[in-house]
């Protein structure tokens, strides 16, 4: 049967759309982000030099942060030297020490500050560094369960398309029974029956996302199984499992790379909402979504602590989520965009 | 004459089996969700006795409540016994509510269909005219917007939203109210100003529950619009001279929608999640909050309930979609 027309509507395909390239560039660079994190992040993720003074500072606040000789810290909105003392404003009052007492002290003033660029959290930890290390977090957990779930679903959806009728019938039904829940309900039932760590998080992730894979898997391999080349290896007398991952399984990568590199998106946002709702890895990790959650209580006083991480989410799901949409473009525009998965 | 005739009987009786059949599947499927999400809960670590009871009673005070309860039982025996009732509609007594399950349950139900029904017109509506939108407009720089667009409404995580629509409209600007869905001595208004302040308490969760889940609907929509507007009958309606807004959206739409009806299934589980973290977020008494809740307090009825009925609505949502695909499709009945 010859070819039907190619749509009108789709115009040229050639061209390389600008959401592929804006889609990988801002994956790329949130990857490097992350690698790069210690040292691109101004201070330690868990420091709290003084939770008093440090906490809910807005963004773009900088501090003079006195270190005493006990090794204690004081953050001060102002410093100044007076005779033979360290005066400083903190907390609304104005307070002096001995020079003998002040262990960082410069000829106008102390030597260490601090800069909260994105401001600071109720610890007075730097919001700024606590994203950056969390999108290690959120990017190794959703790249690991990732990689969990596409081979589950290929096991899975190529002992369905090759065991046979009941075999298929079995983990199909089982498939459409996993399905059925809403995603989140399974995941925090999942959480709630292990204990929190970044490898159980990431089996959890896994374990909710391997059925769409599966079923995709399952049904590429049955489309390929009916193609000549297949059917000449078979009479060429290779083995079944020769065949698989000669013939059967390179040919059915694309579509599941595409499909794989939508799928992440979805994980990075389950697992926010678990870290969210209290079934993350816990404090003091940084994790995006345990970030959101903290700036929860204090919605009124201090935006940013949860604008900033929800925002870090939204861009990192878009990023991988434009990056998907244009490779399945560029290599698969076969695929259906959107909610079946 | 009478081969039309024959024609149509066959076509009803593959209709008749496919209902039998998937209705069959959606059964299995059931239980099969019932089933795991009773060993699951069992699985977990920690002992609601732990939750619910007084820390401070007797070991023999609870082996008792443990009997009554029936956890002394083996897992299985309580599986079995578990299943028998809630086949008969008694899902057992909530440990943390001290009530039958099924009574707090029927209590939430409402409250969250109340949230879907005002969230799905507006997710529809808004998805399809966005969709309908880029297509119109395929591979133009209006249509990279809306697709970019609708990418972003998809990639937001709905609990931020959520917070950041409080933060904006609650707190910021006190248009509506942060949370709840009545207001402090709602009972006593005449029931004009109670259905106001129910709208006033539905416009945040509804509208951030909407939002999050257009973006998947609209990039659905554009898609198979466009699979649609490069067909034959499309050619031939343009030549006929009709205008492109009927071409749009009386012909092309019109095909574009079966696909739509199938997937709503599927969009079924997310629109249930999303529930859960919107309830959640704005503390509305819902079936989502109930399990959230239920699993924080390990509260197994509970729990098993709202999983068995989204499993059950879930199912049965993907079964009428299957059915009413088949129905309006005559070409997927002989699939």
């Amino acid at each position: 049967m010859p070819d039907p027309p190619p749509p009108p509507a789709a115009g040229p395909r050639r061209r390389r759309g600008p959401l592929l390239v804006a889609g990988t560039g801002l994956a790329a660079l949130l990857v490097l982000a992350a690698l790069a994190a210690p040292l691109l992040a101004p201070y330690d993720p868990n420091e709290q030099l003084d939770a008093a003074a440090g906490r809910h500072r807005p963004p773009g606040t900088r501090l003079a942060a006195v270190r005493l000789t006990d090794g204690r810290w004081r953050l001060a909105d102002r410093v100044e030297r007076v005779g033979g003392g360290l005066r400083y404003e903190r907390l609304g009052r104005i307070e002096t020490l001995p020079d003998a007492a002040v262990a960082n002290l410069t000829a106008d003033g102390v030597a260490d500050r601090r800069f909260f660029l994105l401001g600071s959290d109720r610890f007075g930890r730097d919001l700024l560094s606590r994203v950056l290390y969390g999108a290690r977090v959120s990017l190794l957990v959703g790249g690991l369960a990732l990689a969990l779930a596409v081979t589950l679903g290929i096991a899975v959806g190529g002992a369905a398309a090759l065991g046979g009728p009941l075999v298929d019938a079995v983990l199909m039904r089982a498939v459409d029974a996993m399905l059925a829940f809403p995603t989140l309900l399974l995941a925090l039932a999942l959480a709630a029956l292990t204990r929190a760590s970044a490898w159980t998080l990431v089996a959890v992730l896994a374990a909710t996302g391997w059925m769409g894979v599966s079923r995709l898997v399952r049904a590429e391999l049955l489309g390929l199984e009916r193609r000549e080349f297949v059917l000449a290896a078979r009479a060429a007398g290779q083995r079944r499992l020769a065949i698989f991952f000669r013939h059967l399984l390179p040919n059915a990568l694309t579509p599941v790379t595409v499909d794989a590199s939508l799928r992440i998106g979805d994980l990075i946002l389950v697992e926010a909402a678990l870290s969210f709702l209290g079934f993350g890895l816990q404090p003091p990790t940084p994790s995006w979504g345990g970030m959101v959650a903290d700036g929860r209580d204090a919605l009124g006083v201090a935006w940013w602590v949860s604008a900033f991480p929800g925002a870090a989410i939204a861009l990192a799901v878009l990023a991988f989520n434009l990056l998907g949409d244009g490779l399945r473009d560029a290599l698969d525009p076969r695929l259906r965009s959107g909610i079946e998965r | 004459m009478a081969n039309d005739a024959a024609e149509g009987r066959r076509d009803r009786s593959t209709l008749g089996s496919l209902v039998l059949r998937r209705g069959a599947a959606a059964l299995v499927v059931l239980a099969l969700v019932l089933t795991a999400t009773f060993f699951l809960l069992h699985l977990a670590p920690g002992d609601p006795l732990q939750i619910v009871a007084d820390p401070r009673i007797s070991v023999e005070q609870r082996d008792r409540l443990r009997r009554l309860y029936g956890l002394d039982r083996p897992p299985l025996e309580q599986y079995l016994a578990w299943m028998a009732a809630a086949a008969r509609g008694d899902w057992g007594i909530s440990y943390l509510h001290q009530r039958p399950a099924a009574r707090v349950l029927a209590e939430a139900l409402p409250n969250t269909l109340v949230l879907a029904a005002a969230a799905l017109p507006l997710q529809y509506g808004l998805g399809i005219w966005l969709g309908v939108a880029a297509a119109r407009r395929a591979r133009q720089r209006a249509d990279h917007l809306i697709r970019a667009g609708s990418l972003l409404l998809y990639s937001l995580p709905i609990f931020w939203l959520g917070l950041m629509a409080i933060l904006l409209l609650a707190v910021r600007w006190p248009i509506f109210p942060a949370g709840h869905m009545w207001s402090v001595g709602a009972e006593e208004l005449s029931w004009p100003r109670r259905a106001l302040d129910l709208l006033r308490h539905l416009a945040l969760p509804a509208g951030v529950l909407a939002l999050s889940t257009a973006g998947g609907i609209a990039r659905f929509v554009r898609n198979a619009l466009l699979e649609t507007l490069g067909e034959d009958y499309i050619r031939a309606a343009r030549a006929r001279g009709l205008g492109e807004p009927r071409v749009v959206w009386r012909h092309a739409l019109r095909n574009a929608l079966p696909p739509l009806l199938q997937v709503f299934g599927l969009q079924l589980t997310q629109l249930l999640s999303g529930a859960l973290v919107v309830e959640v977020v704005f503390a509305w008494p819902g079936l989502g909050r109930l399990a959230y809740e239920g699993i924080l307090g390990r509260d197994y009825p509970v729990v098993l309930a709202t999983t068995a009925l989204a499993g059950i609505a879930v199912v049965a949502g993907s079964l009428a979609a299957d059915l009413l695909h088949a129905a309006a499709d005559p070409r997927v009945r002989r699939a």
